[in-house]
């Protein structure tokens, strides 16, 4: 039937002329202004201009490499006031965050440090080779992102964005880094029971989402919960992170179906939150949240892109056919399409056919296949 | 009137005595994706119960046949099967397909020549060129 109707398809336009369109001639104009041939930059400029700026360069570009390089001898300066050439210069970002810059490293005064020539001499971290090498000598290779992505269903999804921003709010209530929702918890700190517990409200000035707790203890102990000196959970624990979130998220009542809680109307623009959200995502589900995900302003859009959608019951997975099949005794509902050998077997006579097949050393099921023979019964 | 003996069988006749239905089976098939089968579909959820249960003695069965249009077949105690394809058909046009699948007798469908049908012998006798007036030339 699908086939028929594509043999149609391709055979109408085939044999129809394709319908001319029409283009205004604004539309025309404005296709004429946007056309060009060359470069913008360099369309004012006569041929031997341009070509000598491309072999020699121009006043502009030398300019730009005499800045670039006293920014950085001027950096190396600072750096040698600064006297040791281990600490490295903090810079603090608009949302308060810090951090630091990489060292500048200048070849012709450092006498340990080799350029290399080519990038095959350079060392590549987090290559099969390098964790082998480490592995010998004795270090475990421990990862952020777990070997397997789990599956969870709309219900545990709920349940698990609700652990997670809880905690980040928490640790941000606390004047702590959200991003350390990634690091290790102490031992038996049973978290996930704990946060529950806690309702997210919106705040009572109008900005953000604030969460409270019935305890101030459960408050204190979830903080506590979070280890921030300890390194991220690793992949060698991750089953046993997994198994716990998926044993805690299993809660009965909360229906998969239907939109979003409203609990999950929490605004996540600010960027660490949702940068820890994502991390805490990536490091217990192993899923790696896409974009069109991640640009979501609340979690009900980002629960919303990534639940799954119910599959469309099939007819015989339908309540009425159930309900027919047990109420009904004159009727059979099958799942799938039934072949002549399901025939034969509700007759009985399938097990005859088939031993008289194996004793003419013919195919029981399928012609195709050569090697399709039955050798025992 | 020629002597006539008595039977020892009794003709059969349905319906006198007890009306056994012809239709014995009626089997459904329909297709989950195929637009054809949207009545089919309807029908089997919505109708299929009453049909049923107001026809207990006929065997039914729902199965899928993915990618075809839906029919219906309905097999008879004289050993044949009658088909009806009801591609695009609402639901209570496959309905009507069912009831006529059920009210059939599962033999072939003919072009009655004549008028009145019996079992009845003739009852002032077949005309042969041997009885009657003799043309005498």
């Amino acid at each position: 039937m699908r086939a028929s109707r594509a043999a149609e398809q391709t055979l109408r336009s085939a044999t129809l002329s394709p319908p001319q369109q029409y283009v205004c001639r604004a539309c025309r104009a404005q296709a004429a202004r946007q056309f060009h041939t060359s470069i913008r930059g360099q369309a004012g400029l006569p041929f031997f201009q341009r070509l000598q700026q491309q072999l020699f360069g121009s006043k502009e570009s030398e300019q730009a490499e005499k800045s670039r390089g006293a920014k950085k001898l001027q950096q190396v300066e600072d750096l040698k006031q600064r006297g040791s050439s281990n600490q490295l210069e903090v810079k603090v970002a608009k949302n308060g965050q810090q951090y630091e810059v990489a060292a500048v490293v200048v070849p012709n005064e450092t006498t340990d440090y080799v350029q290399a020539l080519h990038g095959k001499q350079l060392e590549r971290i987090g290559s099969e080779a390098w964790v082998k090498a480490r592995a010998d000598q004795g270090e475990q290779y421990a990862g952020f992102v777990p070997k397997y992505r789990w599956e969870f269903s709309n219900k545990q999804w709920q349940m698990l964005l609700h652990h997670v921003i809880v905690e980040i709010l928490t640790l941000q209530k606390a004047g702590r880094v959200p991003g350390d929702v990634c690091m290790g918890r102490r031992p038996f700190a049973n978290s996930w029971q704990k946060t529950r517990k806690a309702q997210l409200k919106a705040n009572t000035t109008g900005t953000g989402v604030a969460v409270s707790y019935p305890f101030p203890a459960v408050e204190e102990r979830v903080l506590t919960a979070i280890d921030s000196s300890s390194p991220a959970e690793s992949t060698l624990l991750q089953q046993s992170l997994t198994a716990k979130a998926e044993s805690a998220v299993f809660v009965a009542g909360i229906s998969s179906e239907g939109p979003a809680p409203a609990w999950m109307n929490v605004s996540i623009k600010d960027p660490s939150v949702k940068m820890a959200l994502v991390k805490r995502i990536l490091q217990i589900t192993g899923m790696r949240v896409p974009d069109y995900a991640i640009s979501s302003s609340t979690i009900a859009d980002l629960y919303n892109r990534l639940r799954r959608l119910e599959r469309p019951k099939k007819i015989a997975e339908t309540e009425q056919l159930q309900r027919l099949k047990i109420n009904a005794p004159n009727v059979n509902v099958f799942p799938a399409r039934r072949s002549s050998i399901d025939k034969e077997k509700d007759i009985g006579r399938w097990k005859v056919i088939e031993e008289e097949l194996v004793r003419r050393n013919l195919p029981v099921t399928g012609r195709r296949w050569g090697g399709v023979k039955a050798t025992s019964l | 009137m020629p002597l006539q003996a008595l039977r020892t069988v009794a003709k059969s006749q349905n319906g006198v005595g007890a009306f056994i239905l012809q239709c014995k089976r009626i089997d459904f098939h329909y297709c989950d994706w195929a637009g054809s089968s949207r009545g089919m579909n309807a029908f089997l959820k919505h109708q299929l119960p009453a049909f049923a249960a107001q026809n207990p003695s006929i065997e039914i069965s729902v199965s899928p046949r993915p990618g075809r249009h839906p029919v219906i077949k309905g097999q008879y105690i004289n050993g044949r099967e009658k088909a009806i394809c009801v591609r695009n058909m609402e639901a209570t046009e496959v309905t009507k397909k069912a009831e006529l699948l059920k009210t059939a007798s599962g033999e072939k469908l003919r072009r009655d020549r004549k008028p009145v049908k019996s079992f009845n012998e003739s009852v002032r006798g077949v005309w042969s060129p041997f009885h009657g007036r003799q043309y005498k030339i």
